[in-house]
Parts: C-alpha cells; structure tokens; sequence
C-alpha cells in the first residue's frame, strides 16, 4: 500500500513538472524606467525649441511648456528647468504689451539665463551615447544661443527707450486691419515724432503701415492699422508658417531716434476650408472635389506637383465645385496628390492642404469562355471572348504553343494549339489592350487540362508495340555483334602465360573471387583456352570444353569446379575454400590421367 | 505486481495531468489578447467593465447583427484568407472593427487589405507619454472634438493608400530605427501615424498600429475611445487564436458562460481520481 502510494505521488510530481513546459514565458514588457533620461533626445528637442523661438513662433513656447515635463534625472533636473523657464520668460517679454515694466535687469537676466543654455547643452552631451553626434548638436545650439542673445540686445536697446503712451483699445490681441490709436502728451515727452513704425519681432523687421497723425495742442494722435496677413508674408515670406500670433513693436522715428511705444501681439487666422475629396475613384470617372469657404480666398491648386488651372482660382463662400477629369495626363493609376495652396488675406495667413486620393485602373468589360478541361481530337481547343464595350479591343492569347492577336468585336472565337504531350496543364494568357485609352491593359489567365487524344494513341503505340516488335530483333542484333566480338576477340588475345592474369582482373580487382581463381588456374594447367571478358564461364564452357574430346570424369569435374565459382560469385552461399582446392586437385588428376 | 505498478502509473499520471490542468487554468496568466487574463495584457477588464463578449471564430459574426456590433480584433498571428473573407463580409454588412496586435498580425490585415503600408520601426515618445516613453500619447480624430489615445510603442508607417490617418504622434516623438530605446541622430523626430481608418459602404475598420490599445495595463486611458467608436454597440472581442492551444481553449471555456460546470466535473474527476487511489490496495 505504501509502496504503491509513493509511486503514485511521484507520477504526479513528474507529471505536474511537465506541465512547465505550458506555462507561458512571461516577457518582460518594456515599461521603461521613468526618469531613464535620453541625452541626445533632450540636445534634438532643445535645438528644435530654439529653431521656434529664433522665429518667435508660438509653438516654440508650447515646446518648452511640455518640455520642463520632460524626464530628467535628478542632476540635471535644476538647469533643465532654468533652461526651459528662461525661453518661456523670453516669450512672455515678447508679448508683454506694457513696453513701461521692461527693465533693463529683466533684459540682462534674460540675457544671461539664455547663456546657461549652452551650460546644459554641454552636460547633455556628457551623458548622451553618441558623443559625436551630440557635439555636432551642442555647436549648433550653442549657434543659436549667440543669435537669440543678440536679438534679445537689439530688443532692448529699442524697448528701453521708450516713451509713456496711451494706447486705445487696450487688449491682448489684436485683429489685422484693426486701428490703433496711439495717444501721446506733448508734456510727456519733449520730442518730435515723425512718423510711427510697425517692426516684425523678433527681427525688427519694418513693416509698412497706413497711418494718420492729429496733432492738437496737447497731444499727438497716430491712428494706425495692424497689417494684414498678406503684408507681414510678403515682407517676411515664411514667418507666419505653422503659426496664426505675431508680436509687433509699435515705435517711434523720432528726433532723438528709435522710441518704443507699445509691444502688442496680433491673431492671424487660418483659411476657413473644407475639402471633401472622394479616397479611390476608377480612371475615367470625374474626381469632385468640394472645397467649402466661409470666405473669398485665392488659391493654387496643385495635382502630382503639376498646376491644374494655369490661373489662380477664386474661391467664394460656400461651396465650390471643382471636377478633374482622371483622363487629363496629369492623374495617373495609383496613388495621386491634390495640393490646395491657398493664399494669405488680410485675416488669414496661406496655408497648403493635400489631399491624397487613389485612382483604381478601369478595365475593360469582357467575357471570357474558356474551360477548365478539354478532350481534344485535333490538337486543338476554342476560347470565345465577348466584349461589351465599344470601343475596339485588341487581344492577344497565348497557349505557351501558339500565340494569336485578334481584334475583339463583339464576339469572337480563336482556337489554339494544346501541344504534342497526352495530359499537360496549359496556362493561358489573355492579353487586352485598349489604344485608344479609355481602358487600361488587362492580363488574365486561365489554366486548362488538356487530354489529347491522339498524342495518347500514340504514346500507347510507341510504348506497347515497338518494344515488342523490337523484341526480337534486338536479340538478333546483339547475338551477331556478340560473336562477331568474341572471335574478334580471341585473334586479337596475347599469349596464354599472361592471358589468364588480364582475364582474371575483372574477377580478381572487382570481385575478388579465389575460387574463380582457382577455376582458372586449373583452365590454365589444363591448356585450355581462358574465358574471354565477354563471354560468361558457362558459354566459355559449351563453347570451349564441351566441343572437346575429353574424358567424361575430367569433364564432369571441371563442371562443377564452375558451377561453385559460380556460387563464389553470385550466390550467398559460398563454398569452402578446402572443398574448392580438392576439388581442383581432383581436376587436375583427371586431366592427367 | 506489474499490475500494481501499471495501476500506479495510470493513477500518477491521472491526477498530475488533472491537478496541473486546474494549477495552468486559475493560476498562471494566460496569452496575450485572452479574456481571461488579468494581467497586463490581457483583456479581463474590456470584458468586465465594458460588458464585451467574445467569439472563438471568425465565421460566428453574422451579416444580420453586424450592424449592433463592434469586433475587437486583436492577435499575434497572421489572419488566413478565409479569415479574410469573414472580416470583409462583416464590415460590407455594417459591422465596426477595431484591429490591433503584433507585427505579423498587422502586415497580414494590410496585405489582404491591399494597402500599400510599410512598418519601418517603432515609435517612442519621451515628452508625451503616461509615464514611460513606450506609453505614448497619441492625438487622434476618432472621437469629435480634440482627443487622445495611448498606444504601446506604435509601428512608424508610411502614408498608405485608400484610407485616412485618425491618430497620429506629436512632433517630439521619433521612429526608432535600429530599436535600442533611445533616440540617434538618424532618427527621423516628428509627427508620424499611428492608426488609420478605412472606409467601407457601410462598415469601419480602424487599424490601430500597436501591441497594446484596450489591454488592462492601457484601458484606462482608452475608456474614451472605447465609447465613443462603440457608441451603443455590442463589443465582441475575436478569440478564434486561442482555440489552437488547448490550455487556453479549457481555461475560455472554463471561465465562460458555463464554466461552474466544466469546473464542478474535472474537480470530480480529481476527486474520484484521488478517492481511488486512497481506496487501492
């Protein structure tokens, strides 16, 4: 009981053990650990935020809001929030309406905390895993830490000297084409203004305005507009892309030089459009493409980098149809790019959309008739090909035998050569061509089983009647070359001493037989002519021995000394080498006697 | 005594196959995708919390509900043609599908799909991410309205044809290349597409480049998703995989509709098992 109760539990445990083998390895997914700071990413993002920021483009500064949530370790923590804080304080001084709260400690701050970006840039290249590509981009940074440097300077000298101003409306962004007016008190400020001046930041890019100046006995009265879009692209192409907010330096030429007046940002819009475009259309159909406006709007539009209209297209508010034919040269089969580039107005910046979209190949309605296998008597079968457009078609189909071109009509019958082989599988191609163009090429194929009845016949003939024909005189033939050798053979056979040596090498090197040896060797001691290499022992024998007029005892012995070299050859039951020898002896007694 | 040890193996073997059963079954976690397992990449939680069902083949759907319904397909193995052909018959129907998985997985849908696709690595994002840079955060236009999804390590795709990119990485992100976690300087950083959604006459299918969209580890950033593709429909999550592997197939069984049963009978096997081995002499 006891025994049988530990034999059980062991089964178990082994069996249990093998169904480790189900148990599922469990991967370690990667979590990541969260602060396993990547150097080299922090160096490209930080280029990219300054890239932003050399433009004063907004997204620079949403960068950087994201960027101080980034993962940094512990010793790199402080200075990469310095860093990042920094450019944002640099964007906040370049959108700070109140001209009257810069200072000059704020600027050289700012100034020097921009410095300490090339501190962390170098740290980051300390840790990165690809110092050469992490040098490349501390230079690069450190490049634009200088320019952003300089620009900030440049702001400061204008903003700095500034002069006190009201300005109406006061608000944080204002709208192109809006008016501003600017209201200063002669007691205020003792210079002589010539004219205002609108400056693009953070370049300082003049832009020109339209402006009014009232001067009355206390004050002077600008009245000017923002620019528009199209004005701040054409003077600084590039600088709303990818953005819709630009801060503006409202100044002053005045006798004393450039005064600031106010920083004020203005919100450009995007192009209110919608494009409905259908994703796959068939070559031949009209592609629509619906592009709605909730304005009027100029544009180029763009098919595969090519100008579809060769004038620019006015859009209206509303709905505007534009069909493209697929059959105009500049829509192929496949994958096609519809670019919508439409430009700045004084509201909205330009902006280009592309819409991809697939025209599938058209192919031609036909109607192929062919079997999936055929008997044939005559070597060869019909395909039946209908097509249904009417356009005229051109066809070719190929058997892999016999290939034919055919114009397609309405209907049409065109037969093929299947081959000499009985049973094949023919793979048929059809080939369809359109020339005028309206359809695109068409390859189908189709495979056939073809059972050719004649190549059959004749195969059956072949294998069955011939060889039987043959047959017979194959033995004829072979006999008369036979014997046609073997007297040959024997005139042409060197003297006896050495005959049986050269005879005996097939025996001896391939079949290394003694008693064949031994045969031979009582042949030789006879006086008997040796078996020649084409003739077998036992026709040596008839031809040779049997002829002769010898004793019978000597005849009888000699037999059977043939028949176990025979055996020593050919049969798995091998005679004794002692037996062979006597009987040898015996041999050579006879013929003695 | 051979008999004695013939009866002894036959008991063994008996009772470790049954007791190893019930110990793979209840205690080790299952594949990935089951919705039976409760780790973090199964889909225990879509189940539970969701109200979804399963299938355990492709050919369960039918055209008469596809329009209430909303297939979760998600696998590491190629689809087969005919597998192929259900899908497309459910979609030309009505039906939603929500396709997610592993590489094999996604290059198959997109073959038979005919889309011109290529994966050409994965994506990481450091800054934009629940916690680790694998766990991205992806801006999507699934649901209305500006909206996220978090995906694992997304595969980096080229355009494709014939369909329409709903979700896509933010511009800090990177494909990488030579997948070593960390960003290089041949990278290329920038917004890339994570999912994209192909129109059918009256279905949806929404192919989401990821291991990892409703698994128990991510669901919780994903209930938005879940919602508003649904909206109102049955989730149907496909576990026609599972049913090659035996353990896996027990175990859905076993903790399906009718699992008190299929458990109640092999623990009484076990206990007649373990009843007669006492008893033998």
């Amino acid at each position: 009981m006891r025994t049988t109760m530990n034999t059980v539990l062991a089964i178990t445990v082994l069996v249990l053990a093998m169904f480790s083998a189900q148990m599922p390895v469990l991967n370690a997914r990667e979590h990541g650990t969260p602060c396993d700071q990547d150097c080299l990413f922090l160096l490209a993002a930080l280029n990219t935020v300054l890239d932003k920021a050399l433009q004063a483009d907004a997204y620079g500064l949403l960068l950087s809001n994201y960027m101080l949530k980034a993962c940094v370790n512990p010793d790199l923590r402080d200075l990469h929030f310095v860093v990042y804080s920094t450019l944002q304080h640099y964007y906040n001084l370049l959108s700070e309406h109140r001209a009257a709260v810069h200072s000059d400690t704020l600027f050289t701050r700012l100034a020097v905390n921009l410095k300490r970006i090339e501190t962390y840039a170098e740290k980051l290249h300390g840790c990165s895993h690809d110092k050469e590509a992490s040098r490349a981009l501390v230079t690069k940074i450190k490049l634009k830490v200088e320019q952003l440097v300089n620009k900030v300077e440049k702001l400061s000298e204008v903003v700095l000297q500034y002069i006190p101003a009201t300005v109406k409306p006061e608000k944080d962004f204002y709208e192109p084409g809006e008016t501003l007016k600017i209201i200063l008190y002669k007691n205020a400020s003792a210079v002589q203004v010539s004219r205002p001046l609108i400056l693009l930041l953070p370049d300082m890019q003049i832009i020109p305005l339209n402006y009014t100046i009232t001067i009355t006995d206390e004050t002077i009265q600008l009245d000017l507009e923002i620019p528009g879009a199209m004005l701040v692209e054409a003077m600084e192409p590039g600088h709303l892309t990818g953005r819709s907010t630009v801060s503006f330096l409202i100044a002053l030429e005045t006798d004393r030089g450039l005064r600031a007046i106010r920083i004020v940002k203005a919100r450009y819009g995007t192009p209110g459009v919608q494009v409905f475009i259908p994703t796959v259309v068939k070559r031949g159909e009209r592609v629509v493409v619906q592009i709605q406006a909730d304005d009027y709007y100029s544009a180029l539009i763009v098919l595969n980098e090519e100008p579809l209209l060769n004038a620019t297209y006015f859009l209206q508010p509303g709905d505007n149809l534009i069909e493209i034919e697929t059959g105009n040269g500049l829509i192929k089969v496949g994958l096609n790019r519809l670019r919508l580039c439409i430009n700045a107005t004084l509201r909205t910046v330009s902006r280009c959309f592309e819409y991809p979209f697939y025209v599938e190949p058209r192919y031609p309605d036909i109607d192929v008739h062919i079997p999936t296998s055929i008997v044939t008597w005559t070597g060869r079968f019909g395909i039946a090909i209908y097509s249904k457009e009417e356009v005229e078609l051109y066809c070719t189909v190929s058997s892999g035998f016999e290939s034919k071109s055919l114009k397609l009509r309405d209907e049409y019958y065109v037969e093929l050569y299947t081959g000499l082989f009985p049973v094949q599988t023919l793979l048929i191609t059809l080939r369809v061509l359109d020339p005028s163009g309206t359809f695109d090429e068409v390859v189908l194929t189709y495979s056939v089983t073809v059972v050719n009845l004649p190549s059959i016949f004749a195969f059956l003939l072949v294998v069955v009647l011939i060889p039987a024909l043959l047959g017979e005189r194959e033995r004829v033939f072979v006999s008369i070359i036979v014997r046609s050798l073997r007297e040959a053979g024997v005139s042409a056979l060197p003297s006896i001493d050495r005959l049986h040596e050269e005879l005996l090498k097939p025996y001896v090197t391939v079949f290394t037989s003694s008693i064949v040896k031994l045969y031979y060797k009582a042949l030789g001691k006879i006086g008997l002519r040796l078996p020649a290499p084409f003739e077998t022992l036992r026709e040596h024998y008839y031809s040779t021995i049997s002829t002769r007029v010898l004793p019978h005892t000597a005849k009888t012995l000699l037999w059977k000394l043939l028949v176990l070299a025979e055996r020593d050859l050919y049969s798995t039951r091998k005679p004794k080498y002692e037996d062979v020898h006597k009987l040898y002896e015996d041999v050579l007694n006879a013929f003695a006697s | 005594m051979p008999l004695r040890v013939n009866r002894a193996l036959a008991l063994g073997g008996m009772l470790g196959f049954l007791l190893g059963l019930l110990v793979l079954i209840y205690t080790i976690p299952g594949r990935p995708y089951s919705v039976v397992n409760d780790g973090d990449q199964g889909l225990s939680r879509l189940v539970n919390e969701f109200r979804a069902s399963w299938i355990t083949s492709l050919n369960d759907l039918t055209r008469e509900s596809a329009e209430r319904v909303l297939l979760v397909l998600a696998r590491t193995g190629e689809l087969s043609p005919s597998e192929v052909d259900a899908i497309t018959s459910f979609l030309d129907a009505g039906g939603y599908v929500l396709a997610y998985g592993h590489q094999d997985f996604l290059k198959s849908l997109v073959d038979h799909l005919g889309l011109d696709v290529n994966f050409t690595g994965r994506v990481i994002d450091p800054v934009f991410n629940v916690g680790s840079r694998f766990y991205i955060v992806a801006n999507s236009s699934l649901c209305s309205g500006e909206s996220s999804i978090v995906v694992y390590s997304p595969l980096a795709i080229t355009r494709p044809t014939r369909s329409i990119v709903v979700a896509w990485s933010s511009s800090l992100s990177f494909i990488d290349l030579n997948g070593n976690g960390y960003y290089d300087m041949i990278e290329p950083m920038g917004s890339f597409p994570v999912a994209v959604e192909i129109e059918y006459q009256r279905g949806r299918l929404i192919v989401v480049f990821t291991e990892l969209l409703l698994e128990n580890s991510v669901i919780d950033h994903n209930r938005d998703l879940v919602e508003c593709i649904s909206a109102g429909r049955q989730i149907v999550v496909d576990q026609s995989e599972v049913r090659n592997n035996l353990i896996e197939y027990s175990r859905l069984e076993i903790h399906g509709h009718r699992g008190a049963v299929y458990t109640a009978i092999l623990i009484a096997v076990l206990l007649l098992v373990a009843y007669y081995v006492l008893q033998s002499k």
